[in-house]
């Protein structure tokens, strides 16, 4: 029946046996478990499925697929660049703790986009936001315990949902089959559209990533940059590709973050905010729906895993190296950490579409997407979005940690292990970006594009430099927000500040409301009291005690009384 | 402690040089920066109307890219209009860092 293991259960092994060893073999196993994993993945049988029938369900928590195989691949490769970057932790960081958690993480991932069934795919979603939120927990501080809790809430949320969906659908069609779902205007289908939005991402939906993703440890975060919101870009391209809707969700969240990552004073944040910007992209691409645009969508995916996860490994590496990693508290890093700038400057050249970057082949299927299927508004939307990621993640953040201001900050290259990562994933933007037919080769639709034209590559050249020209213009004139010691409020701001201080009066209401109740109901249980004594105490009036002689005298009287009326 | 004891002073030595000569390369990247903007227009000029070098046309799928040097003004307007929104943002989103903790 199978051809050979599921990827997940490789993983979850894996993560098991790096729990219960330390050093050197502890190391090996971080590093051998992707690279068994990725040649079981070769050798996986392209019709392999497993099926359990469990409560009267036909669970399939494996199926292979073309989609699968592609972010099959990809998680293999970054599990391993996140391993490979993190194996110098010491216990003192809690290093068994993020390992295991982190191969879980990757693990869950693997099962998710090899689920066959939506049912197989809750679990593996809950076990994804479980095993992510150590990773936050692990840096050990009050903030990160803090949003680590409000991201598993969240994600525990999305879950609940994602199952309920579930078996709304179940009950109305019968199928609990993880494939296309799209808008049939059944109340599952928005309720599962909803719990993959809460993971991608979606505007309003998003507070949770910008949240948690700069209070991961500095390792912690690459894994969690990977994974999850590509899992869920995975689940809306097999479920709700072509829904239109999300095609304006998408540009939305292309739009809305490069404002904030303007004005953010932590950089692990601006990449958050940047990477809400990415997933727009990849969001309006399932929208569009075709085979240039899915393509466009999973090649962006592939794209965005690499060049973000560098640039979150380099300001990994900044904040292991420095304890900071706010813009106002850092600059002029390259002096002592040349090594560290240039894989960071390769990063920001990747993500802003450089030619020869990998960003340049795989978002502008997206955007030729768009125009090809008549969608002339949102087109320029994404050109400005395009522009202003070049303005956050292309030049903001090499430019704040890394040169600008001095901050007198003296700090060494970090470990050799974290040079390595960052080199190997700085060289597959390059790779990707020169020779496009490697990634194009393993795209599971059918579309041809070619990205390398002369009218593309000076189009692209020119909007980057005049954009680079623009950012000059403005430090030249000193008009450019400088970084401040700062937040800035988000939709976070309508759970973290408002619902408490709704519930505490709220609360406070009700609580005065209960006490006057309780005091008013004391007083006429206490007027009570006095009557009844007043009528029922010792010398009350009903409480006297006649002799029966009265009762006989009366009810002589009364016979008396019936003796007169009847003889009269 | 020896090696650290070592360490500092080549360290000062490295920065004081890279300072020095820090105004100079900036400068010159500057410059190089610039020709490739003006390249880049001329580039285009030689494409749209010229044709000495590149006598292929621009694809133009889009009707606002028929507007000459659209790129280079959209890019260069649109990050000028980001960070003027973004600073008005502050106005009104910026709060201390302590904010939540209260």
């Amino acid at each position: 029946m199978m051809g050979s293991l599921p990827p997940a259960a490789i993983f979850f092994l894996g993560a098991i046996l790096v729990a219960v060893s330390r050093g050197k073999i502890r190391s090996g196993l971080m590093l051998l478990v992707p690279v068994l994993g990725a040649l079981n993945l070769r050798a996986l049988d392209p019709d392999a499925i497993l099926t359990l029938n469990v409560l009267g369900y036909d669970l399939i928590p494996f199926q292979v697929t073309g989609l699968s195989m592609l972010f099959g691949y990809l998680f293999h490769l970054a599990a391993f660049l996140g391993n490979l970057f993190s194996i110098h932790l010491k216990d003192r960081e809690h290093a068994g703790l993020q390992h295991t958690s982190a191969l879980l993480y990757a693990g869950s991932a693997l099962g998710a986009v090899y689920a066959g069934d939506l049912i197989s795919l809750f679990v593996f979603w809950e076990i994804l936001a479980l095993s992510s939120a150590f990773l936050i927990f692990a840096r050990g501080t009050e903030s990160s315990f803090r949003a680590g809790f409000r991201y598993l809430v969240i994600h525990v949320l999305s879950g609940v949902l994602l199952l309920s969906g579930a078996l709304m659908r179940a009950h109305e069609t019968g199928s609990i089959a993880f494939d296309h779902i799209g808008l049939d205007g059944s109340m599952a289908s928005w309720v599962i559209l909803l719990a993959f939005g809460i993971k991608a991402g979606f505007p309003f939906l998003h507070n949770w990533l910008t949240d948690a993703y700069p209070e991961g440890t500095p390792t912690g975060t690459v894994f969690l940059s990977a994974f999850t919101t590509k899992v869920a870009v995975f689940a809306l391209v097999r479920s709700y590709a072509g829904t239109e809707v999300l095609i304006y969700v998408g540009v939305l969240m292309t739009f809305f973050p490069i404002f904030f990552a303007v004005i953010e004073n932590d950089l692990r944040r601006v990449l958050s905010y940047s990477m809400i910007n990415q997933i727009g992209f990849m969001v309006t691409g399932v929208g569009i729906g075709t085979a240039l645009a899915l393509n466009g969508t999973v090649a962006h995916a592939f794209a965005d895993v690499i060049f973000k996860g560098l640039l979150f490994m380099t300001m990994g590496a900044v904040l292991q190296m420095t304890g900071r990693i706010n813009g106002s508290d850092l600059g002029g890093l390259y002096k002592t950490m040349p090594i560290t700038a240039g894989f960071c400057i390769v990063g920001a050249m990747a993500i802003s579409a450089f030619p020869l970057f990998s960003a340049f082949i795989t978002k502008s299927m997206v955007m030729a997407a768009a125009l090809e299927e008549g969608y002339i508004w949102v087109w320029p939307f994404l050109v400005f979005a395009s522009a202003g990621v070049l303005e956050h993640a292309g030049i903001k953040i090499p430019y704040f940690a890394f040169f600008g201001h001095d901050s007198g900050i003296r700090a060494q290259e970090p470990p050799k292990n974290m040079l390595f990562a960052m080199g190997i994933a700085a060289i597959l933007c390059i790779v990707i970006g020169s020779f496009p037919g490697l990634l194009y080769s393993i795209l599971p639709f059918e579309a041809e594009y070619h990205p390398y034209d002369l009218t593309h590559v000076v189009t692209q050249l020119q909007l980057l430099f005049f954009g680079v020209l623009a950012v000059v213009f403005m430090m030249k004139k000193g008009t450019y927000p400088p970084e401040i010691r700062a937040i800035n409020l988000d939709v976070d701001w309508v759970y973290r500040w408002l619902g408490p201080r709704l519930v505490k009066n709220i609360g406070g209401t009700v609580q005065r409301i209960d006490n006057s109740i309780r005091e008013n109901s004391l007083t006429v249980l206490d007027g009570v009291l006095v009557l009844a004594e007043k009528f029922h105490g010792p010398k009350g009036l009903l409480a006297r005690s006649l002799p029966a002689g009265n009762m006989v005298m009366l009810v002589v009287v009364l016979l008396a009384f019936y003796l007169f009326r009847f003889l009269y | 402690m020896n090696d650290s004891a070592n360490m500092s002073p080549k360290e000062e030595v490295v920065d004081s040089s890279s300072v020095h000569r820090a105004p100079k390369r900036t400068d010159f990247l500057f410059r190089v920066f610039y020709v490739g903007c003006i390249l880049l227009i001329l580039v285009e000029v030689d494409m749209q109307v010229t044709n000495l070098l590149f006598t292929e046309s621009r694809h133009e799928y889009h009707a606002l890219e028929k507007l000459p040097g659209f790129y280079s003004w959209f890019s260069f307007g649109g990050i000028l209009l980001l960070v003027v929104i973004a600073k008005i943002m502050r106005k009104y989103l910026m709060r201390s860092e302590d904010y939540y903790d209260g």
